[in-house]
């Protein structure tokens, strides 16, 4: 550009000197003020550094969160005189935060608490009513709790607490076989379902009875001897709002290696592979806490929730959706007791057992070797 | 650097003036079954290290599918050949084998791995000293997070027919030796199936026991003949196997095996 202005300026005659223009046209610069690029040895890949979740971002969210807050409850307040008079102001707030989540997108997990923290005081801030406790999550499907009891009465206070910072539909607690003060605690604290048997039901059979009782959309199962954090539940409730069936819990960062396993680990392990889905490592049913859709509740059947491995090699075959949305500590806070300790204890042979079930229920419909056919020996010429 | 072969190309079988034969007996105490295919290059020491396991031993070759002259091979060094032209599959030639086993102790290996005489003769000595079956204690790589379909398979089997002494020890691993009274109970047309081999003699209440350790992974051959993006095909079957000997073993038993209910009271929901 420059030599054609030069040459538009007049009659100097000063020529452009030759090769300028290819050189500005490709951008090149010469000489020794140019900046040389560093050489880049060959096969070292550059990596960008993995940004942490920076604070920039944390604000991002809490900032988005607090605005809708506001507006959401101002939103809520111009209608309230429509609104039914039962709904509670945590069920209320939680579905303006579900609305938004679905229109703005969920909040990445490691900032979803203080996102919805921030929206909640948003909603205060116009609204006021606002436990800080509460715990908020993405769907305004309806939700309810199974909780199998048995001698808890420990736990049974501390599970309640934490239940009761979700907005829940219901809350079934199945007491059986309790000799203690279980039953007493449950009814004082809370106005939850209590279903109560004299005798132990056996292991799992509580979950079918609760299950049977349930009529929300998101099932959750817990066990009465483990509090779970309400906010570990919320991946699994947003697991099954997403559309996945089952919801299993992630044991697979929590175990060591092969080697060191206890048997039901490698039990559960091989159904899994046994079923062609590896994917799903060693999870499962058996394990909680975990979440059912009512469509894989009517799909596996109630009563087959009795034996967990048999409910999810059902589910598998009846192609329903599982996947693992999150990991929660089950394996270090599990209650000691003399019949699950030791390598040989009497429930972990029930549950190789409910494994074994689980299968032949598999290979009933499909043959002995499942999906893993023979076709290499010739078996003629071995039959007696 | 390329694999180099245990034996050395031309420093045994082909210095040595006389080729190894095995000491003729009528009345072998021990019986060698090695199924063949294809398997020359390997096959002429592996027959050596099982003649030197026991001094009373024949050494059973099934050749099926072999077009090497491994069948020759092991003729000229004295072995009894079964042939057959096609490939029988994974495993029936130990069936076909040990049929026609005369010994007292039933030992099984394999045609592509050398192992070393005492290695087999640990095996054939705990017969004789009175297991039923001896098994190699060689599990596989289990310092995993996540381990191969076959080793899984075979530590779930011990554990659901309730067989806990032996972790993941298997008759899919060899070398392992047998008596000739587990092979009557066992049946010959079962061990072509080896976990439902062993699913059956754990049943009938045969004294099963992981004997000895010998190494087999290194030295096993990784075959690339039908692998799909790296989906071994063994891998398949031998899961399949597994299965198959848990079906037997439910067939026998109950749906569970026989094991707890934990007293479920299972009337209660339905």
């Amino acid at each position: 550009m420059a030599a054609r202005m030069a040459g538009k300026r007049g009659p100097a005659k000063r020529k452009a000197r030759p090769g300028t223009r290819a050189r500005l046209r490709t951008g090149v610069r010469k000489g020794p003020a140019a900046k040389r690029k560093p050489l880049r040895r060959k096969g070292v890949v550059r990596r960008r550094a993995r940004a942490p979740v920076s604070q920039q971002h944390a604000a991002y969210w809490a900032g988005r969160a607090y605005t809708a807050g506001c507006a959401a409850a101002t939103a809520a307040a111009n209608h309230r005189s429509v609104e039914a008079p039962g709904e509670s102001e945590h069920a209320r707030v939680n579905e303006a935060w579900a609305t938004w989540c679905q229109a703005a997108g969920k909040p990445p997990w490691t900032l979803y608490s203080a996102a919805a923290a921030r929206f909640m005081e948003g909603w205060r801030s116009m609204a006021g009513g606002y436990d800080q406790r509460w715990v908020l999550v993405p769907t305004t499907k309806t939700i309810g709790v199974v909780i199998t009891v048995m001698n808890e009465q420990e736990t049974v206070g501390a599970i309640i607490a934490e239940l009761q910072r979700l907005p829940l539909h219901e809350m079934i607690f199945v007491v059986n076989g309790s000799t203690d003060a279980s039953f007493e605690r449950i009814r004082n604290q809370s106005s939850s379902i209590i279903v109560h048997y004299d005798e132990p039901l056996g292991h799992d059979v509580g979950r079918a009875v609760g299950a049977k009782l349930a009529d929300s959309d998101i099932l959750l199962f817990l066990d009465g001897d483990l509090p779970v954090k309400a906010e570990q539940l919320v991946p699994f409730v947003a697991a099954i709002s997403e559309g996945s069936d089952v919801a299993l819990n992630d044991i697979s960062p929590l175990l060591g290696l092969f080697a060191v396993r206890d048997k039901v680990t490698v039990v559960k392990e091989f159904v899994n592979r046994a079923m062609g889905r590896a994917d799903l490592a060693a999870n499962s049913l058996t394990a909680v806490p975990h979440a059912l859709s009512r469509e894989a509740l009517l799909r596996i059947g109630a009563p087959q929730l009795s034996v967990p491995p048999k409910a999810q090699v059902i589910a598998i075959e009846q192609g329903l959706k599982l996947v693992c949305p999150a990991s929660v500590d089950v394996i270090s806070g599990n209650r000691i007791r003399s019949q699950n300790t030791g390598g040989n204890n009497a429930v972990a042979q029930m549950i190789v057992g409910d494994h074994i079930e689980a299968l032949q229920a598999a290979m009933q419909r499909r043959g002995a070797r499942l999906g893993f056919p023979d076709q290499l020996r010739q078996r003629g010429y071995i039959m007696s | 650097m390329p694999k180099r072969s245990k034996v050395k190309p031309g420093s045994r079988t082909g210095l040595r003036r006389s080729l190894f034969t095995i000491p003729p007996t009528d009345t072998p105490k021990v019986s060698v079954i090695i199924p063949v295919v294809n398997e020359r290059r390997t096959l002429g020491a592996v027959i050596r290290q099982a003649a030197l396991a026991h001094p009373s031993t024949e050494v059973i070759v099934v050749a099926n599918g072999s077009t090497d002259g491994s069948a020759e091979l092991a003729e000229r060094m004295g072995a009894r050949v079964l042939r057959y032209a096609q490939p029988l599959g994974h495993d029936v030639g130990r069936s076909i084998g040990a049929r026609a086993a005369r010994g007292e102790v039933l030992l099984f290996t394999d045609g592509d791995i050398v192992i070393a005489a005492k290695d087999l003769a640990a095996m054939t000595n705990a017969v004789i000293a009175g297991a039923d079956v001896a098994l190699n204690q060689y599990l596989g790589p289990t310092g995993l997070m996540h381990v191969h379909g076959v080793v899984l398979a075979k530590h779930a089997l011990n554990l659901m027919v309730g067989d806990a002494v032996n972790t993941g020890a298997s008759l899919t691993t060899i070398p392992h030796a047998m008596s000739r009274r587990a092979r009557d109970i066992i049946g010959c047309e079962n061990l072509a199936v080896p976990p439902k081999a062993q699913t059956i003699a754990a049943f009938h209440g045969l004294q099963v026991r992981a004997a000895h350790y010998v190494e087999v992974g290194r030295r096993n051959r990784r075959r690339a003949r039908g692998r799909v993006r790296g989906v071994d095909p063994l891998e398949r079957l031998i899961i399949g196997d597994h299965l198959e000997a848990l079906a037997w073993h439910v067939a026998q038993t109950d749906v569970r095996g026989r094991l707890t209910d934990g007293g479920r009271s299972r009337e209660s929901v339905c």
